[in-house]
């Protein structure tokens, strides 16, 4: 690629720049810092890499560890173990069914409430759309622990404080944006042609809807349920402002882990945290491929 | 507002039909929006507002010839203890200072990540594009009880740093702590960040269209001069939805100052939790209601860029 020089004497040059360095020849020199910025990209890449996936490789190690001494950079010996004793904590069982309970109605009463709502918001041109819309969508710029706190004011005249009922509200918070989004857009997507082609051939309008409508977004609303009940099971801090000390989730547990437990356990515990996560999400990934579904609505 | 902010497409069908005002249709999607409608009024808006009021218009209780009532006074009260407890207001100068911190090294790590996502291809750009994407999907407080194991001192970096002599030769034999301090929170909450940043200002890289950045080259713009000129311009909008999000979501956040954070100055999501523990609730409503304040600065940013996007 030819690059175009003004000299100092105003005349137009084409080619490389002169370059500083006397000794060594243009072809030398931009080998050499093609090397060093090769070099440099590697770098950056595996610091990165090292940055993004390097705490969670070592707390993975650590739930393995059967001998890990101060001056070793590996564990020496390898084990299962930590695995059953972390069944056998006091609380572990309890908190794993109140997590899944809790994200199973989380799910049901969030997809319940919005459903409609994102048909609605695909389906009719109404008076306030957009702005309700907006609205959705500003509710996430919201500082959160600040809105939990606030909210820990309502809870108390209700009567919401270490409830059932409380920790689902406050779980739903999150759930209430892409279970809106996500629906909504697929309902958008689908082509209509097919429902009025169902019309025609005298198909009332809620089979249409059962029969043509649904099962198309179906897809997209499975997705946007994993979403929702993975929201409401990774969730704590809300959870940790209602819920304590009558209810503990899985995510509270792990603030004792951090302290109380030993290191292997609470690696353990933490796996185990993040594994429904990652196949959840994994499966909702695989549903959204190809179907044009957006995870993230606000792109 | 709603009537300047064009956000409608309409397409060749919805061009052909008249539009009327249906009265029933109205109707139904009324009912159909109203629950999570009512939801955001009441879990999100009203307690937001009430946590203005009672902290603005503060209720006492008042014995008036024998009988107790509770009346309401305007004062400035709860805010102005806030700002002159030194305790408190280190603690929301300190959240400002990481918070800006952390978005500026969130943005540094990752505009140079998705500009590389956007214009290289193979196998090494697919394994990244994964690897940006995982903090999505690990929780919070996960994510901070990995970077205990992997940063604290005497865990698998400062083995790392001693085994290869960096400890040695650069630190003067001792480990630099990285967590319980400042550091921990911005590294933590970059991590958790990284996902939506590479996403949001992927998304604007990939509407640029490969042309304009060769016929830039062509005349010799160097890569700064195609970031400066082109790429960021261009990118703006997601960049600013992506900077309110991270803001706000550092702003709001509270298991990573807790859990890797310093003990004190506190970030404000960790002295909310102090306060409620100690039945502070005024207080921590005050300092609820601060942070929505600033939020609200960003917030405008934010609905500004979302309200320029179009959808159908």
């Amino acid at each position: 690629m030819a690059e175009l020089i003004v000299d100092t004497r105003g005349n137009i040059q084409s080619g490389p720049a002169p370059r500083a360095f006397g000794a060594r020849g243009p072809w030398l020199d931009r080998l050499g810092s093609r090397v060093v910025i090769s070099i440099l990209k590697w770098i950056v890449l595996a610091a990165m890499a090292i940055f993004i996936l390097g705490p969670l490789l070592v707390m993975t190690l650590w739930a393995f560890e059967q001998d890990w001494t101060g001056d070793s950079l590996f564990p020496t010996a390898w084990t299962f173990h930590w695995w059953s004793d972390v069944w056998n904590l006091t609380g572990i069982t309890d908190a794993v069914t109140l997590s899944l309970e809790t994200a199973a109605v989380v799910m049901i009463c969030s997809t319940v409430l919005c459903l409609p709502a994102a048909y609605a918001f695909a389906r009719f041109r109404f008076f306030g759309r957009q702005a309700l819309m907006l609205a959705f969508l500003a509710s996430n710029a919201f500082p959160k622990f600040g809105l939990y706190i606030s909210i820990l004011t309502l809870f108390y005249q209700v009567n919401f404080m270490q409830t059932f009922r409380g920790i689902v509200v406050i779980q739903m918070v999150e759930t209430l944006l892409f279970m809106i989004w996500i629906p909504a857009t697929a309902f958008q997507n689908i082509d209509r042609s097919l429902e009025e082609a169902a019309l025609d051939a005298g198909c009332s309008k809620f089979g249409t809807f059962m029969r043509i409508t649904l099962p198309l977004a179906a897809p997209a609303i499975a997705v946007a349920m994993m979403l929702a009940f993975v929201a409401a099971l990774d969730e704590s801090q809300g959870t940790l402002l209602v819920g304590l000390p009558h209810y503990k989730t899985m995510p509270l547990i792990m603030y004792d882990a951090v302290n109380s437990y030993s290191q292997a356990e609470g690696a353990v515990f933490a796996l185990m945290l993040s594994i429904p996560s990652l196949l959840l999400l994994a499966a909702a990934q695989f549903l959204a491929r190809g179907k044009g579904i957006r995870i993230l609505g606000a792109t | 507002m709603a009537a300047s902010i064009n956000l409608t497409r309409e397409g060749p069908v919805a061009g052909r039909r008249h539009r009327s005002f249906n009265v029933r249709e109205h109707l139904i999607a009324y009912l159909m929006v109203a629950p999570p409608v009512l939801f955001l009024g009441v879990i999100i808006v009203y307690p937001a507002l009430r946590a203005i009021w009672d902290t603005l218009a503060v209720q006492h209780v008042v014995v008036h010839n024998g009988v107790q009532s509770v009346e309401r006074t305007f004062t400035f009260d709860t805010y102005t203890a806030i700002w002159n407890d030194s305790y408190s207001r280190n603690s929301i100068l300190y959240s400002l200072r990481v918070t800006i911190t952390s978005v500026i090294v969130l943005f540094l790590f990752c505009y140079p990540l998705a500009i590389y996502l956007r214009f290289r291809h193979g196998y090494l750009t697919s394994i990244f594009r994964t690897l940006a994407l995982i903090p999505l999907f690990i929780p919070t407080i996960i994510t901070a009880y990995a970077f205990i194991a992997f940063y604290q001192q005497g865990n698998f970096l400062d083995v790392l740093m001693q085994k290869t002599g960096i400890e040695g030769t650069f630190f003067g034999g001792e480990y630099p702590q990285l967590i319980d301090n400042t550091t921990g929170i911005v590294m933590g909450q970059v991590w958790k960040n990284i996902p939506i940043t590479v996403l949001l200002i992927g998304a604007g890289l990939g509407e640029i269209d490969n042309a304009l950045i060769e016929s830039a080259r062509d005349v010799g713009a160097g890569w700064l001069r195609i970031f400066a000129f082109i790429l960021f311009p261009l990118t703006l909008r997601q960049a600013l939805i992506a900077f309110a999000l991270a803001f706000v979501g550092v702003l709001g956040s509270f298991n990573i100052p807790y859990l890797i954070g310093p003990n004190a100055p506190p970030m404000v999501g960790v002295l909310m939790d102090q306060d409620v523990n100690q039945a502070e609730q005024l207080t921590a409503q005050g300092l609820a209601v601060i942070t929505f304040g600033i939020a609200l600065v960003v917030g405008v940013f934010y609905v500004a860029a979302l309200a320029r996007q179009r959808w159908r």
